[in-house]
């Protein structure tokens, strides 16, 4: 080949380059103008950190604190991030107990980059032993979270629910690893106003997910970033409960030591005013998380249970104000009189009073089942009450061959149909919630079910309860079963204001218990 | 005609790669590195790499060139044996730089004659000096640089004349021996190169170089984000910031226009060293330097493809741009070689015959830019 042709060759190689020049060019264009790319680099840099919202308070319909929230720190540890397992899990049991200790070896068996809780709400000694020893304890972080305090205890700890860590499902829907959801309760029923807002704060990281450190125009720029991106927390909203703290204490002191439940209503709007279940429990235990053994043995002693409307019995005696009211309904009049091998002649009232069976089972058997059954559903036997809390127990209304089944909630809520003249309102939990701008929102009421039984009928039925009542401080009028477990009654006699239901487990305590309830509805007046 | 224009050009690209290095090496305190220094000193030094490059006489090279092949092959089996014996110092061997001078010239004056393959002899001798270069970078840890034996043997070959079937043959060779080598290769450079393609379905495993490389250059858009303010690599999410991905940094702080300027002045240098090869009045001359324009323009497209995610990543330095002194030396003394077959373009017509007597002195860097 000549050297002229070389030479060609060489300024096609010349060409080939420029082709080349121009490819590469083009695609450095290309690149730098995608938006996909732009922002990555920053975001690469900046390591976000969940804030978490201050949670919203629970008060009573009065303003008075029930739970309440404040800061506090936890500890955390992030498995993957753990170098030494073995002499972490010592340091740990040294410092800050063995529970954390326990929780840091399960969580490093199971491995992950999720931060796992090891112990909530650090005391300051604790806190400065960590503090102390941070270079012990690679792999773990104190973390800002909040702290849920029941200001009373037990008190009203079934209403209120409890919280608990969150879990995969939480975090779907954007909880942080390790933060308190509300699970039960009103806790549980009104999370999305409790919880507010998590808020995101960013800090400067390196690849290996360390501070970056040192300044110049580059930390500049990530960290006026990093403020762009910085969300703040917005606190949760203020719930107020239609409970009267005054009466519910009063009530708690009451019902101290039974199982069973007591609720008080408003016998016209339906707003609960004492709302208690026993046994109780501390949903302070429970916030921090409990082991496998605990929450079992907590399951097997019913202990979570909310009995005031997810226990059902039998409603004995307190089924006779159903028989009256149906048979009263029907034209039977209240002075037909029974002759009773015990008792001589008894009408109605004196039948009702002496808890005799006599009369009621011999209208009730002239009436026939469908026509009890009717009453009973239109008293409200057999369905849920539509109060806004988690999965209620409907009962049952009685029927050939199956006793009447009713929550002591759903007693309370006949009781109050019985005493306005014939409405059964939907009882409710909330009165409003407050957000943090201070704007208030009433929370959605049921309506009221007519029961369509006569108002004469129920006023017969008011004054024949107030017949059965004993002589005490309240002007109350109500029916006790026969064994004392089962107390309804409402007050005041002429103008009632309030239904109540006690059910119990021990004979003779339901009707002190509502008794007390209702002196201290009565003082709160 | 004038080697001004080729020793500007490469102190323009020096003194940029040293600015942009500086962008990347300074602590908190503005402190220099290590890295900087050493490149500062290596490009005062790349001066020196120039006047000996270009005092070197076409001739003289063209009888350095199997003697210098020698040495390169010697130095990658050396490095070899090293590495396999556990030392660490052989991985750190200039070797892509040294096959950077060698294998060009080594090319050229194989491809020297009119008809440089007249038979067997001929087309072993081609592929030994081409092949086992390139099979040793490839197991010493430098596939990239094995590629860049391959595409300029098959440039210069072809420039020379060698027929067309042969050229083909030979890419075919390269095209099936390339993929092999690469199989052959560690995981972490299988990866490098399997990434490219889709790196966002890997973003932290074998994509994830590629594409936090195109991560700094998207951050970078037009303008850049300023010098010094770049953090792909200053926080380490862009490993090789300051060497095998040097453009992506430069691209994050200078942005776009910035990179484009540094890609015109080395291809500049690229279209300066065509020039040269063009103008060359013998054959060697002619295809040494254009076998060492072809190197060193391929090496930086490779560089830069492979940080626009167009390439795999396979850890090419950028000539004048990334860290590392000898890489530094040798693009200096390449421009020197190209210095000197411009200034004697009729050098080296009869074999032979040599334009610097054995007694001749250096002469200065005035009197070489001068000529």
């Amino acid at each position: 080949m000549s050297l002229g042709a070389l030479r060609s060759r060489v300024r096609r190689v010349g060409v080939g380059a420029g082709l080349l020049f121009i490819v590469l060019s083009a695609r450095l264009a290309q690149v730098a103008q995608s938006d996909a790319y732009a922002s990555v680099a920053v975001d690469n840099a900046l390591s976000s950190r969940h804030v978490p919202a201050p949670r919203g308070r629970i008060l009573d319909i009065h303003g008075t604190v029930i739970a309440d929230a404040h800061p506090a720190l936890d500890l955390v540890i992030v498995p993957d991030e753990v170098r030494d397992a073995a002499s972490l899990e010592v340091q740990l049991g040294v410092l800050v107990g063995i529970d954390a200790r326990d929780r840091a070896h399960r969580a490093l068996e199971r491995g992950g980059n999720a931060p796992v809780l090891l112990a909530r709400d650090l005391k300051p000694d604790a806190l400065a032993r960590v503090m102390g020893h941070k270079q012990h304890l690679l792999g773990t972080r104190v973390r800002s979270s909040q702290r849920r305090t029941y200001l009373h205890g037990n008190t009203a700890s079934h209403l209120l629910g409890y919280l608990a860590e969150s879990n995969v499902d939480d975090w779907a829907a954007g909880t942080a690893p390790g933060e308190l959801v509300g699970r039960t309760g009103i806790e549980g029923r009104f999370e999305a106003d409790l919880r507010g807002m998590p808020g995101e704060s960013f800090r400067l990281i390196d690849s290996s997910g360390a501070p970056a450190t040192g300044r110049g125009s580059w930390s500049q720029r990530l960290t006026t970033s990093a403020k762009e991106h910085h969300q703040p927390a917005r606190a949760g909203s203020d719930v107020v409960l239609t409970l009267d703290m005054r009466i519910q204490l009063a009530a708690e002191r009451a019902f101290a030591g039974n199982t069973g439940a007591a609720v008080l209503l408003d016998a016209h709007t339906g707003a609960v005013l004492a709302w208690v279940s026993g046994p109780d429990f501390d949903p302070d235990e429970l916030a921090g998380g409990v082991p496998a053994e605990r929450w079992m043995e907590l399951g097997r002693s019913g202990v979570l249970i909310d009995r005031t409307h997810r226990s059902v019995r039998n409603p004995a005696e307190i089924l006779d104000l159903v028989t009256a009211a149906s048979a009263l309904d029907n034209g039977v009049p209240p002075d037909f009189t029974v002759r009773c091998r015990e008792h001589g002649h008894v009408d109605l009232w004196q039948s009702l009073a002496l808890t005799c069976d006599s009369w009621t089972d011999a209208v009730g058997g002239d009436l026939g089942p469908q026509l009890l059954h009717t009453t009973a559903q239109q008293l409200g036997f057999g369905q849920a009450t539509g109060v806004a809390v988690l999965a209620e127990q409907p009962g049952r209304a009685p029927q050939p061959g199956q006793t009447a089944l009713a929550t002591p909630l759903q007693l309370a809520v006949m009781t109050a149909a019985i005493a306005n003249g014939g409405d059964r309102p939907t009882p409710w939990l909330v009165d409003r919630t407050i957000n943090l701008d201070g704007i208030e929102t009433p929370t959605e009421r049921g309506p009221a079910t007519a029961t369509h039984l006569h108002p004469d009928v129920l006023a017969q039925l008011r004054g024949g309860m107030r017949t059965m009542s004993p002589a005490i401080a309240v002007d109350e009028s109500g029916k006790v079963s026969a064994d004392g477990q089962l107390y309804v009654a409402f007050a005041p006699s002429d103008a009632p204001e309030v239904a109540l239901a006690v059910v119990t487990q021990s004979p003779g305590t339901a009707e002190p218990i509502g008794s007390a309830v209702l002196t201290a509805w009565q003082e709160t007046r | 005609m004038s080697a001004a224009p080729l020793f500007l050009l490469a102190a323009l690209a020096t003194s940029l790669g040293l600015v942009n290095l500086f962008g990347t090496s300074t602590g908190s305190g503005g402190i220099l590195t290590d890295n900087f220094t050493t490149q500062l000193l290596a490009g005062a030094g790349g001066i020196a790499a120039f006047i000996v490059g270009s005092s070197l006489s076409p001739a003289r090279l063209r009888a350095m060139a199997r003697p210098a092949w020698l040495i390169a092959i010697a130095t990658m089996l050396v490095g070899i044996i090293a590495m396999t014996l556990g030392q660490t110092w052989a991985t750190a061997l200039p070797l892509p730089a040294l096959a950077a001078i060698a294998v060009p010239m080594v090319l050229a004056n194989e491809a020297a004659r009119p008809n440089p393959i007249r038979g067997p002899l001929d087309w072993m001798r081609i592929a030994v000096a081409t092949a086992l270069p390139a099979i040793l970078l490839t197991v010493w840890g430098a596939p990239g640089a094995a590629m860049l034996v391959l595409a300029t043997a098959i440039t210069v070959l072809w420039t020379a004349g060698v027929s067309r079937s042969f050229v083909v043959l030979w890419a075919l060779m390269a095209a099936v021996t390339v993929p092999l080598g690469i199989a052959a290769l560690s995981p972490a450079h299988r990866s490098l190169a399997s990434g490219f393609l889709t790196p966002a379905a890997t973003p932290s495993g074998d994509g994830y170089s590629t594409l936090q490389s195109l991560y700094a250059v998207g951050s970078g858009g037009w303008l850049g984000n300023g010098w010094g303010a770049g953090t792909q690599g200053r926080l380490g999410f862009l490993h090789g910031h300051d060497s095998s991905f040097a453009v992506a940094h430069m691209a994050e702080e200078w942005g776009a226009i910035g990179t484009l300027f540094a890609m015109t002045i080395l291809f500049g240098i690229v279209l300066a060293g065509l020039q040269v090869a063009e103008r060359c009045r013998d054959r060697f001359s002619s295809l040494l330097a254009l076998a060492l324009v072809v190197w060193f323009g391929l090496q930086c497209a490779a560089h830069v493809g492979g940080a626009l995610g167009l390439l795999p990543p396979l850890g090419l330095s950028l000539p004048f741009f990334s860290s590392g002194a000898i890489s530094l030396l040798s693009a200096w003394m390449c421009l020197g070689m190209l210095a000197s077959l411009r200034r004697r373009p009729s050098a080296g017509l009869a074999p032979g015959a040599v334009a610097y007597g054995p007694n001749e002195s250096v002469p200065s860097l005035a009197a070489i830019l001068a000529r």
